[in-house]
C-alpha cells in the first residue's frame, strides 16, 4: 500500500499535534503543529495553519505556515499566504498580498565573471 | 456534510489528533485520537492509542482503548487490543477484540485509557482467541433496541457485578498474556469470557 487515490486532508477544527509522513498529497483546513514529510502537493488552506518544518513534493501556502519549507518542485504563497520561515524549492512563486518572511534559497545560474569584482 | 478528516493509506501520524470533525483512518497513527465526531478506522488502518470519539468505527486495527460518547462499533474485519466503553457497544461477528467492554450511559464519559503498546506488531492469529468482559448480562432498565443483524449489543455490566469495582484501571495486556496470564489479585478474579460464547450470543440475537 504505497500509494493511493486518497489524500491526506486535516479538516477545520482538526489539530495534529507530531507528526505526518508518507507517499500523499496532503490539504489542511485545520491546524498541524509537528513535522510534515510528504512527497505529494501539500495546500494549507486558508483557514489551516501549519506549526513546524515542512518537507513536501510542492506547497501551495493559502493559510499560515511557520517553520521551513523545503520543496522539491515548487513553493507558492497565494494572496492569502504567510509563510515565516526559509524556503528552498526548485521553483518558488509569490503571490502579491501574499506574505513570506524568511529567506528563499534557490539554485541561481548568474553570468559568468558577474561576481567578479573589477 | 462538512469533509471528513482523512489519514490515508500509506500515511504515518506520530502524535496526537484532537478537536472537531470526523476522521478517516486508512493510514496509520501512532498516538491518541480525541475528537467530537465520527471516527472510522478503515479496513488497512491502524492506531496504536487511545480513541475518543462521539462514535467510533473500526474495521481495521486498534491498539488501545475506544472510548464512543454515543457508540462502539466493532466490525467484522477489526482486531481490538483494548476495551470498549460505549453507551452502545456493537462487536460483529468475526471480529477479533481482546479486552473489557462496558456498556451504559456513563461508558462513554469515563476518558481513562491506555496503550496497549506491542499489538501494532502482533500477527492477527495471536488475537483470535480473544478473552472478553466480565459476565455480560443486560441492562437493568436497558431500553430495548432493534439490535443490528450482527450485533451483541445491548448488553452491559450491572452495577452489581461482583467481578469487581465497575470502572476498573485499564491495564496493560501484552500477547504473553494470552499464554500465560498473570496471576490476579486475590480480590480480582475475572471470569474468562471466550470468542465461543460471544459467538453464541450473536447467534441467539440473530
Amino acid at each position: 500500500m504505497t500509494q493511493q487515490p486518497l489524500e491526506a486532508y486535516i479538516g477545520e477544527g482538526l489539530t495534529l499535534k507530531g507528526s505526518v509522513s508518507g507517499d500523499t498529497d496532503m490539504d489542511i483546513d485545520g491546524r498541524v503543529e509537528g513535522t510534515i514529510s510528504v512527497s505529494g502537493h501539500v495546500r494549507v488552506l486558508e483557514r489551516g495553519q501549519v506549526i513546524g518544518p515542512l518537507t513536501v513534493g510542492s506547497l501551495t501556502a493559502l493559510g499560515r505556515v511557520t517553520g521551513d519549507v523545503v520543496a522539491t518542485r515548487a513553493l507558492h504563497v497565494g494572496e492569502t499566504g504567510r509563510v515565516t520561515g526559509d524556503v528552498r524549492a526548485a521553483r518558488v512563486s509569490l503571490d502579491d498580498g501574499g506574505l513570506l518572511d524568511g529567506a528563499i534559497d534557490m539554485d541561481v545560474a548568474l553570468p559568468a565573471g558577474l561576481l567578479e569584482a573589477p | 456534510m462538512t469533509r471528513p478528516s482523512l489519514i490515508p493509506g500509506g500515511v504515518t501520524v506520530e502524535g496526537e489528533l484532537s478537536g472537531k470533525g470526523d476522521l478517516v483512518v486508512l493510514g496509520r497513527v501512532l498516538g491518541d485520537i480525541t475528537i467530537d465526531g465520527l471516527l472510522i478506522i478503515e479496513e488497512g488502518g491502524a492506531v496504536r492509542g487511545a480513541v475518543s470519539a462521539s462514535s467510533v468505527v473500526v474495521r481495521g486495527a486498534l491498539a488501545g482503548d475506544a472510548i464512543g460518547q454515543e457508540s462502539v462499533r466493532v466490525e467484522a474485519t477489526a482486531q481490538v487490543v483494548g476495551d470498549l466503553r460505549a453507551p452502545r457497544v456493537k462487536v460483529a461477528d468475526g471480529a477479533h477484540v481482546k479486552g473489557r467492554v462496558q456498556i451504559g450511559a456513563e461508558a462513554g464519559l469515563s476518558r481513562r485509557a491506555v496503550v496497549h503498546a506491542p499489538a501494532l506488531a502482533q500477527p492477527a492469529a495471536a488475537v483470535a482467541r480473544p478473552a472478553l468482559a466480565p459476565a455480560l448480562a443486560p441492562a437493568p432498565g436497558h431500553v430495548a433496541t432493534p439490535a443490528p443483524v450482527t450485533a451483541v449489543a445491548p448488553v452491559a455490566v450491572p452495577a452489581s457485578t461482583t467481578v469487581g469495582p465497575r470502572v476498573r484501571r485499564a491495564r496493560l495486556i501484552t500477547p504473553a498474556s494470552d499464554a500465560s496470564p498473570a496471576p490476579a489479585p486475590a480480590s480480582f478474579v475475572r471470569p474468562p469470557l471466550t470468542m465461543p460464547r460471544l459467538t453464541r450470543v450473536a447467534a441467539e440475537r440473530r
